[in-house]
């Protein structure tokens, strides 16, 4: 049976790629409006109001200098073509629009790649499980840079393959080497690390070609680093702005710059929570058949892939001893990770052993299953915007409004009756009073998602009445009642949805869920405060 | 009997049974794939398997948003039924009318007995048939899966829905009010336990010959459906030995005598299938029944093919599979008596293999993740929004004396003994009907020593720890303890002549639990009308009123709530109106008692017995009250009730003697 259905797929090949592209293609493309145009991703945000600043005169000099100058210009020009005008709706979705498409040429890439170190059978199933990825569709929906630095490691990985194979010579494969690594450059700066796949290349060929390395090596590194200024002028034209942002950024990753959007890796393990932020991200038994597809390569492909073993083991390494250990930070390992995992599937599911073959198609399947519904959530409302027409419905003339700080919320959110609660100011008596000072007087209270409810309970030390504060809210001794709850829609939430050890950022650009508190009874200023400092003394991490 | 019952029910049941009838005849050419084995080539597990086929698929749709559960359910059932009719029929396809026509008088005679069972108490009242009528009509109006909370407006159920949803899919089928179906769909279970218990015996009495295993098959069906347990027949025959701690025997005491007889700190619930049908709860132990027996029927026709064919190996797997799911969804319970039963018939496949131990082992170990992952992509929907209330597993600290278990299974343990040490040197240990009856007894032993090591620790206090675990285990084990020790007296009695005495002894305690039929065995003569909502007397126009009321999404009716068990919540219960706080003890055993509960304890006390209108405003915006029941269980469950604030909020739409209903004026709260 497995042998007639093997027969199937392989007379089936194109048909089969084809499928698989369209499919992806389609995951990716649609859904893009999936926050009504609201700019709730706060990094794509900042790239569309960078692009969007840009003129003649200081197109070279860009206000947000976090991400490189294609990720501003390209952009731009796309959105250039639909409109003489662009708009910040326009720019986001030319933003997105370039993020699907990247999204969906890796799947194709990624088809090349499996059947060059398996098969065709492999390159058939790593093509659906690249369609189908669930974090990869997620990263094809926002207009960050994910989806680029994807494809241009699945590029390079592509290039290394065809010199490890004498398919290519060592000039050309370092010129196209040299511009996909400028290019991604020109995009983000920590392309650069994509330099040891080429790198570690030339390190395996050193015994057989000696010398001769030196100048397609020189050469790529000159082209590298001329794409890279030509697209990202202001590392010659705002140099110390430049250097100060990717200073402040390695302090980000680092930990020695205080942001609040690291505080929740506060009792991360380093390698341990990579781990399991693979495990999550890969559904489980896909990071493992990766592990088996790595052993079950022959003796020349497996020589033929070390430069791309050896650049995911060292990026890791590297990634993992981060103090931020953001998920993006791990997307150029994934489609590699899932590649392997597609060889692992193709030898075991027509190997003898029929329990491998069950484990490999219900991983299979369970992953091309997750991603289905993960891009179908994109279909549906986002939960803010739910919320916010729920309280327009329900709100009264002057109703006071109480929000989290730097959480991305409703529009609603920018009108006079609106109150920012002081919860990641510095602990002091002071800012318990002003909390419950302003929680006496609202009339309601919107947590547009968990990253503050998850997080600073957690910091007893740093924010002493924070546990306090959320325990008294879950337990309703603020006369606050939860009157609503907006998620994103899913199919089989239950088993999709990542539980609270996840790192946030899986959920609260797309998918967080908006908690909306209403007045119920009225309760005075010090009786809050009373509330939050006792139950300071013992309180866990709320539930919701 | 038929001639009692208005017309109108007579066309009620013939619907029902002719849509029984339809779904169980579409789903034979599957049944004939799998169960081709049986005598009757697979229709009684056909008629099973489409009663429960019939009702997934539209659960499954609803689950996930794609159709509405109540106005389009029954529609997509019959398609799903009708596509898996076309697709598993064979080219040339032969039917035995005949066998078809015994077998369906048989079942038409067992579900006149069930309804008789049912209406000799016909009232939908008392002990938790509130919840389980409303769970059923809840799921009659329901969008999605799961339904909502008819005792927790604006929430959904929390509990092990899934059996009740399959009875309103049947009760929308046949256009029938919930109460009626209720009352219909337990006659449903009692005839598909009783087919398939009939089926069961049947077919592992096989050996002994064609007249003994007809025999047995209805004395299988007969004890499983009315007999009682060795304490109905020692407390009632030997009561003067027995040392009793009340001066009477009264039925329920079979099923609550260890720690109450005498009364000690550790008590145990011990009901029995009889027993469940008599008193008339469609509970989800009961709702499980037939899943259960076919997953017997299943494991026998597994052991029976002995995994020869390939193809035939994965098949049971994802059928095994499916059926574990749902028994989770039904009675989470089953998912381990059943999943134990499996894991032992694989056991004892693997052991019996005669092939290479690598690839057998590689083998069994595929099958068994096949069903597995089955089990789980069944089950998946259901958990996407279930929140287990369980506390984990904990040791015991008191177990039972031994002479109570003996109390308890006396009737039929020592059949099975006697089994075990004649079957392990018997050379017919290589028969699968011999085997199978094996592993039955062998997990009846499992069931009966589980919970006096450990059990699930729950909301019930330390005095009934384990009552819960050993109810569901022992309500479970007692049935295969039935159909176990049967068999083996069965196949005793078709041995030799020493074999033939031994099974003639070994037959006295269990056929003399029969005596517990007096009690459960109702004549057909008491089938005289289906309503089981005549205890509601004067307030039932009131219920009827309310069940037309045009509720949407979110909005709630307010009446009494209450203790568990009492008459607080009645009127969401038999419309299935969402009201804000119904049975208290049951919200909290799902849900816990927090903030949101105490809240609405609270509010609704609040509402009936404020004088303050804006207290009385306040809880009605907050629960989005748009209708108010002010009738005799409010005035009784709450003495201060404020009549007259009411008409400062609202108007009265409806009124009788009895009560009243009332529409808050949406400006005068605001």
């Amino acid at each position: 049976m497995i042998g007639s259905w093997k027969q199937v797929l392989d007379q089936n090949f194109a048909r089969w790629v084809g499928i698989c592209l369209l499919l992806g293609t389609c995951l990716r493309l649609q859904g893009l409006d999936w926050d009504g145009w609201q700019q709730f991703h706060p990094d794509e945000r900042n790239i569309v109001y960078a692009a969007l600043s840009l003129t003649a005169s200081n197109w070279h000099v860009p206000d947000f200098l976090a991400y490189n100058g294609l990720s501003l210009y390209t952009p731009l020009a796309i959105a250039h073509l639909i409109s003489a005008s662009p708009d910040v709706a326009d720019v986001t979705w030319a933003a997105r629009l370039l993020s699907a498409l990247l999204s969906s040429l890796s799947v194709g890439f990624g088809c090349l790649i499996a059947i060059r170190i398996g098969d065709r059978l492999a390159g058939q199933i790593a093509i659906l499980l690249l369609a189908t990825s669930a974090p990869l569709i997620q990263w094809a929906h926002f207009g960050t840079t994910e989806s680029s630095m994807i494809l241009f490691v699945l590029i390079l990985w592509w290039l290394s393959l065809r010199v490890m194979s004498g398919e290519e010579t060592l000039l050309r494969a370092a010129i196209y080497s040299g511009i996909a690594i400028g290019v991604a450059c020109g995009f983000k700066t920590t392309a650069l690390a994509f330099a040891l796949i080429p790198g570690m290349t030339l390190i395996v060929l050193v015994r057989q070609f000696g010398w001769k390395l030196v100048f397609p090596c020189m050469t790529g590194i000159l082209i590298a680093g001329a794409i890279f200024l030509a697209t990202t002028p202001a590392l010659l034209f705002k140099t110390e702005q430049y250097l100060s942002v990717m200073a402040f950024e390695r302090g980000v990753v680092s930990g020695q710059t205080d942001v609040f959007w690291t505080w929740q890796f506060s009792d991360a393990v380093d390698v341990l929570y990579e781990f399991r932020s693979l495990w999550q991200v890969l559904d489980g038994g896909m990071l493992l058949l990766a592990v088996v597809g790595v052993f079950l390569l022959s003796k020349q492909k497996f020589r033929q892939t070390i430069p791309m073993l050896a650049f995911v083991i060292i990026y890791l390494l590297i990634v993992s001893q981060w103090h931020a250990k953001f998920i993006r930070y791990l997307a150029p390992v994934l489609p590699v990770l899932l590649i392997y995992a597609a060889v692992a599937v193709a030898r075991l599911i027509t190997g003898w052993s029929s329990s491998a073959r069950v484990l490999s198609a219900f991983s299979l399947l369970l992953t091309v299953a997750t991603g289905l519904m993960m891009a179908l959530s994109f279909q549906a409302e986002d939960p803010r915007i739910n919320a916010h027409r729920y309280l327009k419905a329900h709100m009264n003339e002057g109703d006071a409004i109480l929000r989290e700080p730097v959480d991305v919320g409703a529009p609603l959110f920018g009108s006079p009756n609106v109150a920012v609660l002081p919860l990641i100011e510095a602990s002091s008596p002071e800012k318990v009073s002003d909390i419950s000072s302003l929680v006496a007087n609202a009339d309601w209270l919107v947590m547009n998602s968990r990253r503050h409810w998850s997080v600073l309970p957690k910091l007893t030390e740093r924010f002493r009445y924070m546990c306090g504060y959320y325990s008294a809210l879950e337990h309703g001794e603020f006369g606050l009642q939860e009157v609503a709850r907006f998620s994103r829609n899913q199919i089989l939430r239950g088993l999709t949805y990542p539980g609270l050890g996840a790192e946030e950022t899986r959920i609260v650009f797309d998918r967080p869920e908006v908690i909306v508190f209403k007045r119920r009874s009225a309760i005075l200023a010090q009786a809050i405060e009373d509330r939050i400092t006792t139950r300071s003394d013992s309180c866990g991490v709320p539930t919701f | 009997m038929i001639p009692d019952l208005p017309s109108s029910q007579v066309l009620e049941i013939m619907s029902w049974l002719f849509w029984l009838w339809l779904v169980g005849f579409a789903a034979l050419p599957m049944a004939q794939r799998l169960f081709g084995d049986h005598c009757d080539h697979g229709y009684v597990a056909g008629k099973i398997l489409g009663w429960l086929g019939f009702a997934y698929i539209p659960w499954l749709a609803a689950s996930m948003g794609i159709v509405s559960f109540g106005s389009t359910g029954p529609v997509i059932g019959l398609l799903a039924m009708a596509v898996a009719f076309v697709a598993f029929r064979p080219t040339k396809w032969e039917i035995n009318w005949v066998s078809i026509l015994r077998i369906e008088l048989g079942f038409g005679v067992l579900f006149i007995l069930g309804l008789a069972a049912r209406l000799h108490a016909p009232d939908i009242a008392g002990l938790e048939k509130f919840m389980d009528l409303g769970f059923l009509a809840s799921s009659m109006r329901a969008e999605t899966m799961p339904p909502p909370d008819m005792w927790m407006s604006g929430e959904t159920i929390n509990y092990y829905y899934y059996g009740h949803s399959g009875a309103a899919l049947w009760a929308l089928l046949t256009n029938v009010s919930a109460d009626h179906g209720y009352q219909l769909h337990m006659a449903t279970l009692f005839g598909l336990t009783g087919l398939g218990v009939y089926r069961l015996v049947r077919e592992l009495s096989r050996p002994a010959g064609r007249t003994l295993s007809v025999i047995g098959g209805i004395t299988g069906t007969m004890l499983v459906l009315y007999a009682g347990n060795f304490h109905s027949v020692l407390y009632t025959i030997f009561r003067p030995l027995m040392n009793a701690v009340n001066p009477q025997f009264y039925y329920p005491d079979s099923t609550r005598f260890i720690g109450f007889d005498p009364i000690t700190e550790d008590k145990a619930f011990t009901e029995f299938v009889a027993y469940g049908f008599h008193v008339g709860d469609m509970h989800a132990h009961v709702l499980a029944t037939p899943i259960a027996v076919l997953t017997a029927l299943v494991l026998l026709s597994t052991l029976r093919n002995n995994w020869t064919a390939q193809s035939a190996v994965y098949r049971y797997a994802i059928l095994l599979g499916w059926l574990l799911g749902l028994s989770y969804m039904t009675n989470a319970w089953d998912l381990a008596i059943n999943g134990l039963l499996a894991l032992l018939t694989g056991a004892i496949l693997l052991i019996r293999s005669r092939q290479p131990i690598l690839g057998t082992v590689d083998r069994y170990l595929a099958v068994g993740m096949t069903c597995l992952a089955i089990t789980f992509l069944t089950m998946t929907p259901f958990l996407n929004s279930f929140v287990a209330f369980v506390e984990g597993i904990r040791l015991v600290n008191l177990q039972t004396p031994f002479w109570q278990l003996l109390v308890i299974y006396g009737h039929g343990i020592f059949a099975i003994a006697v089994f075990f040490m004649l079957f392990i040197t018997h050379q017919d240990r290589q028969q699968p009907e011999h085997v199978f009856t094996g592993v039955l007894a062998f997990t009846v032993v499992l069931l009966i020593a589980i919970p006096e090591f450990v059990y699930v620790k729950d909301a019930h206090g330390e005095d009934y720890a384990r009552a819960n675990t050993m109810f569901k285990l022992s309500f479970r084990s007692q049935m295969f303890l039935q159909i176990s020790a049967l068999v083996v007296v069965i196949l005793l009695t078709a041995s030799s002549r020493r074999k033939f005495i031994l099974g003639c002894i070994l037959s006295v305690p269990l056929i003399s639990t029969f005596s517990y039929a007096g009690i459960t065995f109702q004549s057909p003569g008491i089938v005289k009308n289906l309503d089981g909502l005549a205890f509601l007397k004067e307030e039932r126009a009131i219920a009827n009123f309310v069940n037309t009321l045009p509720l949407t999404k979110g909005e709630a009716i307010l009446e009494a709530g209450g203790e568990s068990f009492s008459d607080g919540g009645r009127i969401s219960a038999v419309t299935g109106q969402p009201t804000v706080l119904g049975w208290l003890g049951h919200e909290v055993l799902w849900r816990g008692y927090g903030q949101k509960i105490a809240d609405r304890q609270a509010a609704v006390k609040h509402a009936y017995e404020s004088q303050n209108i804006r207290q009385l405003c306040d809880v009605l915006q907050s629960y989005n009250v748009r209708y108010i029941v002010v009738s005799q269980v409010e005035k009784t469950l709450y003495p201060d009730l404020q009549d007259a604030v009411f008409d400062q909020v609202g108007h009265t739409i409806y009124q009788t003697g009895a009560g009243r209903v009332i529409a808050p004026d949406p400006e005068t709260c605001s």
